[in-house]
């Protein structure tokens, strides 16, 4: 367990992304397994996007608000 | 029949081991060489081992998409972490001169981890063996299919040395400018890699299909390459918005 969260420390910085990254993942599976192979990959492509884009939106709200 | 297994061979196991030769290269231009070669070599090794102790029963004993589904799982988190950061960096909303305090601060965090010994980057390591166990075990499949369905082993295995050879002499001839590059652009250039290896890893493990196959990667890269450039824009533009409203604000109240 312990070594489990060492590792989850290392690897994710924000949670926000490696868990919309973690979700398009079960999703692309269970389409997979779906017989939804093409559809999958899209799933996937689209969890790259919209999870580094939240993050990094995030990140640019929190700034704006610290300035003000 | 031998001369078209050692190419057929060639050919197959070179995009394989060029796979291996980007992460091996990526990883070592910013986490350091030694720590990425060892990872490389150790994975060789092991791989040598093990092909020497099974043989061809290899291909029915080792299951490729548990390795592919760890593997890339591994990469993909570790690449999105570098990707984000540099896009931060890039966008100004994480300063580009900070190096030395992330380092000091990456490198503490590492210790706590139990992660520095002895100069070797266990990161590093693993992410230069993974990948190169990964890739390695797809071209030891490539050998013993075209070597058995051409019935010719010895060609096969020619041409895997082959490749390898002409690949390991790629690297050698590509480390030393590519340790000219910025360390953000390089850590950009790592968090697209991983990214794009990982995210084909994992849904190559979960049969995902995958436009065109491997070339798919490069469309991975690609749309990468153009979100990171468009989010860098929007937050420059949004900063640069929010900074005139800053001043005209103070400019008010003076």
């Amino acid at each position: 367990m312990k070594a489990l969260k060492v590792l989850w420390g290392l690897l994710v910085d924000d949670g926000r992304l490696a868990s919309i990254l973690v979700i398009a993942l079960i999703v692309a599976f269970i389409c997979a397994q779906a017989g939804l192979h093409f559809i999958a990959g899209v799933v996937i492509w689209l969890g790259l996007i919209v999870s580094v884009w939240t993050s990094v939106g995030h990140q640019l709200r929190l700034r704006i608000k610290l300035k003000k | 029949m031998g001369i078209y297994g050692a190419l057929s061979s060639f050919l197959g196991t070179g995009v394989e081991f060029i796979e291996a030769l980007t992460i091996i290269l990526a990883v070592g231009a910013v986490r350091g060489w030694k720590s990425a070669v060892l990872g490389g070599l150790s994975a060789v090794v092991v791989l040598g081992v093990l092909v020497a102790i099974i043989g061809a029963p290899l291909v029915h004993i080792m299951e490729v998409r548990w390795v592919q589904l760890i593997v890339g799982l591994f990469m993909l988190l570790f690449g999105i972490r570098w990707l984000r950061k540099a896009i931060l960096r890039y966008s100004g909303l994480k300063s580009l001169h900070s190096e030395a305090d992330n380092y000091e601060e990456e490198l503490a965090r590492q210790q706590a981890a139990g992660e520095v010994a002895q100069g070797i980057d266990k990161f590093a390591f693993a992410t230069a063996f993974s990948g190169t166990f990964l890739e390695g075990l797809e071209a030891i499949f490539i050998v013993i299919t075209f070597g058995l369905s051409t019935k010719s082993m010895g060609p096969a295995v020619m041409g895997a040395a082959a490749a390898f050879v002409v690949i390991a002499l790629l690297g050698v001839a590509l480390r030393k400018p590519l340790s000219a590059v910025p360390e953000n652009t390089m850590k950009f250039v790592v968090g697209v890699m991983l990214t794009s290896f990982g995210a084909f890893w994992a849904g190559e493990s979960m049969k995902v299909a995958w436009p065109q196959g491997d070339v798919s990667i490069i469309y991975l890269i690609a749309t990468l390459i153009v979100m990171s450039f468009l989010l860098v824009q929007w937050i420059k533009a949004a900063l640069k918005k929010s900074a005139s409203v800053d001043s005209a604000q103070t400019g008010v109240s003076a």
